[in-house]
């Protein structure tokens, strides 16, 4: 061991006495000393030389700070033109209202894709919530809105291009009228014309009446002299036609100030329209159709689409509507994922199972039928001919021809010709024997006027009433007041075509859908005539289905084709909207479309 | 011929007036100016109205630090005026140095006065939806109140301030500046009952995000 006490300095006044260490091995014991010297400890005197302080400042300055400013006019076009819109008489005084209050909802008005400038975002951002507007105006309600229907007015409001694209029953009506009312109270609108099929007039006449009862509307109808005289009419800021006349009156709406594009000119041409409203949309798809380029050629500030189904059979659909919205900003070479991110500012769209969560549910029962054993034989026997002869015409065969073959299989389907058999019939008149004791009403839909009337004859201990296309216009309404206060009517038979779109049957617990149509868009709006708000409980919705058959094979091919709409839609489920190529109508046969035809 | 509503010719402005309606001037903002060096504009009690009021709420972004905005409303609840700023980050030996002073430093003495001081408008009162920026308060002459989430008292952090109950929501102001609470309380009841008083403050927000990603 290597003492450090052996390097201990030694007294000067000794000799220092080394203490002997070897590392050789010893040869025998051995013993180590150790003499620890005692003199006095040295000092020794260590200069520390401190270093002189100094002072280092740190300057915290005010951090840079740039400032953006905005001014706005709070001198609204709102508050400078309300009191020249309002009060035009038809407001009821003892209709129960409710005024959305202020404080219970937020609903922010957002600017549209297409305002760019910073300034003019904000502009709408930092206005008040949808709300407070509508409270600032007075503008009450006979019943309080959604909280998605306020969200569905602020998205049209501001917008110049917009399509509201709800799924059917959730209020696209009410939402468009609220959006209008604001714009006609803001002073942002003066002309307005709304467009819809012919028997949905009196329905939009009638939500006007219960949603916007102070503003004046016209409906324009009649002789040509009278209606020239209505579309020339200046004092009646709404205006409502149906598409036929619309192309009727082409020419009348082309013929004046042509050319005009000045704003003084425009606001002198009583044809030219601050906002034009398209319901059921879907009508202008073809854009070479008369009916889309008579609606393109209105002359208007503002165009809005109303559709649950914006694309019914491909993109090319929604490309057809777009060309009434913003000519060209779509083409049908578009992949549907880039297509739908460049409609996704212009198009809003909510389901059912997104927005109400306290709809009644509504439940969806297929009932598929065996044929009756002779209504089986007559099926095999129209099949085996029709096929055979379809085969024989080589390249002469047309879509028409089979057409024909399926709308004859699927009237076997219904009733057997020969004998009037029918499965379906058998279960609709235990179901119906069922509702009707439930004191309940059904509806019962099919394509044709001619199984509907074999229907009302066949179950007329159920007092049925019918509304198709036989039923006239005028009486209509009355059908419908009857089907909705008569205890024992309680069936309403229908045609898809009468009765898909536009009608509020929510009284009616049940719907059967006799026969299938192409298109299940088509089969979801007349579905939603039962359940849409204000249904009173779950619907139940009965699609009957005839097994090995035509329209098995025909809802084997849509069920495949459900994706598009959510590929363009997405965050919506799949639509129901997906029709039939030729080449899949074809295909039904196994036979191929003869392009060379 | 028809109207051509080409995207090209789709509206910027959104508050163009209608074709048919003698709307005057449409309803646009215009940016004021943009400046680093802002002239000090005093708030003085003179020139303080009843016709308008300030919200001013500081954001804190994780990634570029606070902004601040500043929002100047009629009784309508109709924006006046709109300022926002430039994002800051206080340096590593501003953190040491200030302390926990340094929140208040940031929101009432940065970013609030200098957000004022560009306001043209003169307002009743300023409203702050944050305690740090209730610092503002020793820099400007207006009155600064501090709109709290609730009436139910606010503990510790509320704390030395003075209740001010404005209808059903609660506000607080330091006790400096609380000489004209009772005015101020009965201008601001009058909007209180038609709006939510913490509404405003979600505008903000908004509008500086806008902002943010428009710097982009």
């Amino acid at each position: 061991m290597n003492d450090r006490r052996t390097n201990a300095r030694p007294p000067r006044e000794e000799a220092p006495q080394p203490a002997v260490h070897s590392w050789f091995p010893p040869r025998g014991p051995r013993v180590y000393h150790a003499r620890l010297n005692r003199g006095k400890p040295q000092v020794i005197r260590v200069p520390v030389l401190a270093a002189q302080p100094r002072a280092v400042s740190i300057r915290v300055e005010r951090l840079p700070i740039r400032v953006r400013s905005f001014t706005f006019d709070p001198a609204a076009p709102a508050d400078r033109c309300a009191e020249g819109t309002k009060p035009h008489a038809r407001h009821d005084s003892n209709c129960k209202t409710s005024r959305p209050p202020a404080r219970t909802g937020s609903t922010p008005i957002r600017p549209p894709g297409d305002v760019v400038k910073l300034g003019d975002r904000l502009n709408y951002l930092l206005q008040p919530s949808l709300e407070v507007l509508l409270a600032e105006r007075s503008l009450e309600f006979p019943f309080r809105p959604f909280s998605y229907q306020m969200e569905g007015v602020a998205f049209l409001y501001p917008r110049h291009a917009a399509i509201l694209a709800d799924e059917m029953g959730l209020g696209k009506t009410m939402q468009a009228i609220t959006a209008v009312r604001l714009l006609l109270r803001c002073g942002e609108a003066r002309r307005i014309l709304l467009v819809c099929p012919k028997p949905l007039v009196t329905n939009w006449r009638r939500e006007f009446e219960q949603w916007a009862p102070e503003v004046p509307l016209m409906v324009v109808e009649g002789d040509a002299a009278r209606r020239r005289w209505q579309w020339q009419s200046a004092d009646v800021p709404v205006r409502i036609a149906n598409y036929e006349l619309l192309c009727r009156d082409r020419d009348l709406l082309d013929g004046l100030s042509d050319g005009e594009t000045d704003s003084a000119q425009r606001r002198a041409d009583p044809l030219a329209f601050d906002l034009v409203i398209l319901d059921e949309s879907q009508r202008i798809k073809n854009r070479r159709s008369t009916t889309s380029q008579v609606c393109r050629a209105v002359r208007r500030r503002r165009s809005w689409a109303l559709t649950g189904t914006p694309v019914e059979n491909s993109g090319e659909d929604l490309v057809g509507i777009f060309e009434f919205l913003a000519p060209g900003y779509l083409n049908a070479d578009m992949k549907p994922r880039r297509m739908g991110r460049a409609v996704s500012d212009y198009v809003l769209r909510r389901t059912k199972e997104q927005v109400l969560a306290d709809l009644p549910p509504k439940l969806m029962r297929d009932a598929e039928l065996e044929l009756t054993p002779e209504q089986r034989d007559t099926y095999q026997m129209a099949e085996d001919e029709g096929v055979l002869k379809l085969s024989s015409m080589g390249g002469e065969m047309t879509i028409q021809h089979v057409f024909e073959l399926v709308l004859r299989l699927k009237q076997i389907c219904n009733f057997d010709p020969a004998t009037g058999a029918s499965a379906k019939l058998s279960r609709l008149e235990a179901d119906l024997d069922e509702v009707a004791r439930s004191g309940r009403k059904a509806i019962v839909f099919s394509q044709w006027v001619a199984t509907l009337r074999e229907l009302s004859r066949r179950l007329s201990s159920f007092g049925p009433l019918e509304y198709h296309g036989r039923i006239p216009q005028r009486q209509r309404d009355g059908v419908l007041a009857r089907f909705r206060d008569d205890p024992d009517r309680h069936v309403l038979l229908m045609s898809y075509g009468a009765g898909g779109v536009g009608l509020n049957l929510q009284f009616a617990g049940y719907v059967f859908l006799f026969d299938r149509w192409w298109n299940p868009a088509v089969e979801d709006q007349a579905i939603n005539r039962a359940h849409r708000i204000g249904a009173a409980g779950p619907v139940t919705v009965t699609r009957m289905l005839m097994v090995e058959t035509i329209e098995q094979r025909i809802e084997n091919v849509l069920q495949q084709k459900r994706e598009l709409f959510e590929t363009i839609f997405s965050g919506t489920r799949p639509d129901r909207n997906l029709g039939m190529t030729r080449e899949e109508i074809f295909g039904l046969f196994e036979l191929r479309y003869p392009r060379a035809a | 011929m028809p109207i051509d509503l080409g995207r090209q010719q789709l509206r910027t402005n959104p508050c163009e007036p209608a074709v048919s309606g003698e709307t005057g001037p449409p309803r646009s903002a215009t940016q004021v100016e943009t400046s680093e060096q802002p002239e000090p504009r005093p708030h003085t009690r003179r020139e303080r109205g009843i016709e308008a009021v300030g919200f001013l709420t500081v954001v804190e972004h994780a990634e570029h630090g606070l902004f601040g905005g500043y929002l100047v409303l009629n009784p309508a609840g109709r924006p006046l005026e709109f300022h926002c700023t430039t994002p800051i980050r206080p340096s590593r030996a501003q953190q040491i140095l200030y302390g926990p002073t340094l929140r208040p430093f940031l929101h009432g003495e940065q970013i609030g006065r200098t957000l004022l001081e560009k306001a043209r408008k003169p307002v009743a009162a300023v409203l702050v939806d944050q305690r740090d920026t209730l610092a503002l308060s020793e820099h400007v002459d207006t009155p600064v109140l501090l709109l709290t989430g609730d009436d139910s008292g606010g503990g510790a952090h509320h704390e030395g301030l003075v209740d001010l109950a404005v209808g059903d929501q609660c506000l607080r102001i330091e006790p400096d500046c609380a000489n004209d609470a009772h005015t101020i309380a009965e201008q601001l009841a009058v909007w209180a009952r038609r709006v939510d008083l913490h509404e405003p403050f979600e505008r903000i927000r908004q509008a500086i995000e806008e902002a943010r990603k428009s710097s982009q």
